[in-house]
């Protein structure tokens, strides 16, 4: 079992609902995932005409926890209203904190990111920020009652993977006792994989699934990547060597002379 | 009668309050959250919240999201 905040949860995939070619698939593709938490938003609707209303009832029947975000947000006070809203419309105090700081790559501004962390963390929620691979803003982030942080393996929706392991693997070797889970960038489940063996405790993608040819079975994919580098973390991976050595044992070998 | 702005869209309205705003627009038994010049406002204070002119409302619902 996997102690995330309060909950206790089996799956270490975390999974977004958005960019599926319908509901039904989003569905089946979460399923598919063994994903327990899932990532949620609120917008500008019309609930008079029930907007929001069809998605709100599917999340429900799925049983799974919410984790909403603060997407779009580019200042402390929108991101800090936008997760006040979060907490009375889906009833959770954990809040995924995305303060856009670069138009261009979606770079979450790590000063506003830590201003507002401070300010939610003061109010009671379980800020799980969207932050860069930094160490220093990674530290105040925790200085600042962060108990999970989520470093991006690279911008959002690039499927680029990991493109600085040796800034994760730090933030993996600091931050010990810190729930560490890769948010955004992440493409293939090799990707995936990758931030698992490295100690990562959890991933957390969306356009990888969705945006796939078969949403379904590459939610089982990511799935089974994710165990794979769980299960490879926990079993020591071998380390590099430069030079070639024989894995067939050399003594015996036939026609060998000495 | 007074000019609000609601989820950006220009609005004139009798309501002279968050609640009065709120049923006239038919939506009090929905599922959304509010915001009342970027500040959130709590179910519970839907009754004391006086509007003016010039308010901006933020009246929103679930979406999906990543």
């Amino acid at each position: 079992m996997w102690q995330l905040a309060d909950k206790q949860i089996e799956s270490r995939f975390l999974i977004g609902t958005a960019l599926y070619p319908s509901p039904e698939i989003m569905c089946q593709a979460i399923k598919a995932s063994g994903s327990q938490v899932v990532t949620v938003s609120l917008r500008r609707q019309n609930p008079a005409q029930g907007d929001g209303a069809d998605f709100w009832s599917l999340i429900q029947s799925m049983n799974v926890h919410l984790l909403p975000n603060t997407a779009g947000c580019h200042s402390v006070k929108e991101a800090v209203t936008t997760a006040q809203m979060a907490r009375e419309l889906f009833d959770t105090r954990w809040i995924k904190l995305e303060v856009i700081g670069d138009e261009y790559n979606l770079q979450p501004d790590p000063f506003a990111l830590l201003e507002a962390t401070k300010e939610l963390v003061s109010q009671g929620f379980e800020v799980f920020p969207y932050c860069t691979d930094d160490l220093v803003l990674c530290e105040k982030l925790v200085e600042a009652g962060c108990q999970i942080l989520m470093p991006w393996g690279a911008p959002i929706g690039t499927g680029r993977g990991l493109i600085n392991p040796y800034a994760l693997r730090t933030l993996r070797e600091r931050l010990k006792g810190i729930q560490l889970i890769v948010d955004a960038g992440i493409g293939a489940p090799s990707h995936a994989a990758e931030a698992m063996q490295m100690g990562f405790d959890g991933v957390l993608l969306n356009t990888a699934v969705a945006q796939a040819n078969d949403p379904i079975n590459m939610a089982k994919a990511f799935k089974y990547a994710l165990q794979a580098g769980r299960l490879a973390y926990h079993a020591g991976i071998m380390p590099e060597r430069d030079l070639a050595q024989p894995s067939t044992p050399t003594v015996g070998t036939p026609f060998w002379h000495q | 009668m007074i000019e609000l702005v609601v989820n950006g869209q220009k609005l004139h309205t009798q309501a002279e309050t968050l609640i009065a705003l709120l049923k006239e627009q038919g939506v009090i038994d929905k599922k959304y959250a509010v915001a009342v010049n970027e500040s959130f406002v709590a179910r519970a204070q839907y009754h004391d919240c006086q509007l003016s002119s010039g308010d901006r409302i933020e009246l929103v619902t679930p979406m999906q999201g990543g």
